[in-house]
């Protein structure tokens, strides 16, 4: 059945722009169309005051337990697997290059996609620059190993993510040029990739204001809104959403106002 | 913030999530240091490579240090003194360590991409070559974001474990990449232990074999025995950690904003650094609009508002405080030193950079 929504969700952007509210809200909003839907925090820190308050679903893999898998399953030993994984040496080797783990924390996400055709999974990303050496690790690693067994699994990957059906990457940003001017950095350093286009969504912008009700407000705030709106001016063409600044003093009422706002993002 | 003065140290370490403004803060504090007569280098290793934007300096320039005239920076125009600038290049400082023009090895070149994941180690061995160089007074070091800021944390204990004793096992095993004529290598004990580890080494490199073919393995050993000839800069950085922990040598910045109140975070990060000398550690508040708010007025009911839009600006004052007070409060319950800086409401970076500094004057 033709579903209209994706397989799989990604947020990111700078610290603070929004990650983890734009990811909650979103899987609480499909859950609430029907679907079988998980929150997953790449960083492994999930916020579990929140998500205990609001119920939402999560999938917990971490990197060891994904590599165990995996190696696992190439091998086709469990004891082997878990040998490989104690060793200092394959330790060091995931300290030392965070990109591996990266790598096979993204594949078994994928796998979890394939193996369930009606699974969905929202994914809370790194922060700027490490989503973009989240997704050049696949590249780079496709490169070093050249071909094998590792390499066909790359392409098996690249495959999930260049179905525009499957995959939604949303660049989230806050209405000040240098995270604007990042977020399109981030949006090029993807595409160049190859593999999706994303989409940038501007959020907290101060607006809805009438006239009598600006012309109450003291000078500072009136610079911060002109500021904003010449911004919104200059770069309108590259927002696929706007999303205002509510006006909320508990963190669970902003993701709670934000999963009404969803319908359009996903 | 109590009375006495930050004293300066050799090395001041920003730290804290990402768009907080931290490489904003740190160009500010290189700028209040320079306007003081230091001579101050600012290396980023923000992958991001913010800097760029705020000191006008481009992405081929990387790993090479760059002088910043202060006259980019609003209030500065006139006192012509110049900082440096130095944008991570793990590429770069590879080839220092390895002392060469390039870098032959597939899986080292791929590696030390700018996204290529060795980042956080390779910079700890930059700033110990530029504090070795002597040249200058302050070096300012705006760290990756995040958790990743950790990862920057624990990376000479990750140095000493990639250069560990199953390492050497693997370079016994393999023997001659290591071994060269002039210096024979000392024989190796031969106890239990180290033959199991070596007899698994075997075996580990025969499942590698299998999973990444041939040359991907000859191509990894290749890179691990070029690393280990040049171990020396690696296990070198493992002293910068000692001296990191003592109060003379070194300040902590720990930054959050207003606006993002990662207060979870802020906690977090402070707790990986608790065996750190506390009186240098410093909690940075970032982007308030205290003062300003403090002067808004709201006009009561019959004035010229609807009640409907009186409510509505009450709402929205109020969450703006509300941030504020948060923040505050967490900063008062956990640090011992905190400053707030401003908002700075404009559109250009170097205003932004030049009027925090004062800030940094103040205290």
């Amino acid at each position: 059945m033709f579903s209209k929504y994706k397989r799989l969700y990604f947020f990111t952007g700078k610290g603070g722009v929004g990650k983890t509210s734009f990811a909650l809200a979103l899987t609480k909003f499909l859950e609430k169309e029907g679907l079988n839907v998980a929150y997953f925090n790449f960083d492994q820190s999930q916020p579990k005051k929140i998500i205990s308050l609001l119920q939402v679903p999560t999938i917990d893999q971490t990197i060891e337990e994904s590599a165990q898998i995996y190696i696992e399953n190439k091998l086709g030993s469990k004891t082997v697997a878990s040998w490989i994984l104690k060793t200092t040496f394959f330790k060091s080797l995931l300290n030392i290059t965070p990109s591996i783990g990266y790598m096979i924390s993204l594949g078994h996400i994928i796998n979890r996609l394939e193996e369930d055709p009606s699974l969905t999974i929202v994914i809370d990303a790194p922060a700027s620059g490490h989503t973009l050496s989240l997704f050049n690790s696949t590249h780079n690693f496709r490169e070093m190993f050249k071909v094998g067994p590792l390499v066909e699994d790359i392409h098996k990957m690249h495959h999930f993510l260049k179905k525009n059906e499957n995959l939604k990457v949303c660049i989230l940003c806050l209405p000040n040029i240098m995270n604007v001017q990042e977020a399109l950095e981030l949006k090029s350093g993807l595409s160049n990739l190859n593999l999706f286009e994303g989409h940038l969504i501007l959020n907290e912008l101060l607006e809805g204001l009438t006239h009598n009700e600006l012309e109450t407000l003291p000078d500072f705030l009136r610079e911060k809104i002109g500021i904003e709106q010449d911004l919104k001016k200059q770069y309108e063409q590259n927002f696929a959403e706007i999303v205002p600044f509510l006006s909320c003093t508990d963190y669970k009422d902003i993701v709670i106002s934000l999963i009404n706002l969803m319908r359009s993002i996903a | 913030m109590s009375k006495q003065n930050i004293l300066i140290k050799q090395l001041e370490i920003f730290c804290g999530t990402g768009g907080v403004g931290k490489t904003t803060l740190a160009t500010s504090r290189a700028l209040f240091l320079g306007s003081q007569g230091k001579k101050v280098l600012l290396i980023t290793i923000d992958p991001a490579k913010r800097l760029k934007q705020i000191l006008n300096i481009k992405d081929q320039n990387a790993g090479k240090i760059e002088d910043i005239s202060s006259s980019l920076f609003t209030g500065f125009e006139t006192n012509h003194f110049k900082i440096s600038a130095l944008l991570m290049s793990p590429k770069e400082t590879l080839r220092k360590i390895l002392n060469t023009d390039t870098i032959d090895n597939n899986v080292l070149n791929i590696l030390t991409r700018p996204h290529g994941g060795m980042n956080e180690i390779l910079s700890l061995i930059e700033v110990k070559f530029h504090i070795e160089s002597g040249k200058y007074d302050t070096i300012i070091l705006d760290t990756p974001p995040g958790k990743h800021f950790i990862d920057f944390l624990q990376s000479s204990r990750k140095i000493s474990d990639f250069f560990d004793s199953s390492f050497i096992e693997i370079f016994k095993f393999l023997g001659k990449p290591i071994i060269s004529p002039k210096d024979p290598v000392k024989k190796p004990t031969k106890r239990l232990l180290g033959k199991l580890i070596s007899t698994g080494i075997k075996k580990l490199l025969k499942y590698l074999d299998q999973v990444t073919g041939e040359r991907f393995v000859q191509d990894f050993i290749e890179a691990v025995s070029i690393l280990y000839q040049n171990k020396d800069p690696f296990v070198d950085a493992l002293e910068l950690e000692k001296q990191l922990r003592t109060f003379e040598f070194c300040n902590w910045f720990l930054v959050t904003s207003v606006e993002q109140s990662k207060l979870k975070e802020a906690a977090e990060f402070q707790s990986h650094t608790e065996t750190f000398h506390k009186s240098n550690f410093f909690f940075l508040i970032n982007k308030s609009l205290e003062n300003h708010i403090k002067e808004w007025d709201i006009p009561s009911t019959g004035s010229s508002l609807e009640k409907e839009s009186r409510e509505k600006l009450i709402s929205l004052k109020k969450s703006m405080i509300s941030k504020e007070e948060k923040t505050i409060k967490f900063a008062k319950s956990q640090f011992s030193q905190f400053i707030i800086f401003p908002e700075i409401i404009d559109a250009n970076p170097g205003k932004h950079v030049g009027d925090l500094s004062k800030t940094w004057k103040n205290n």
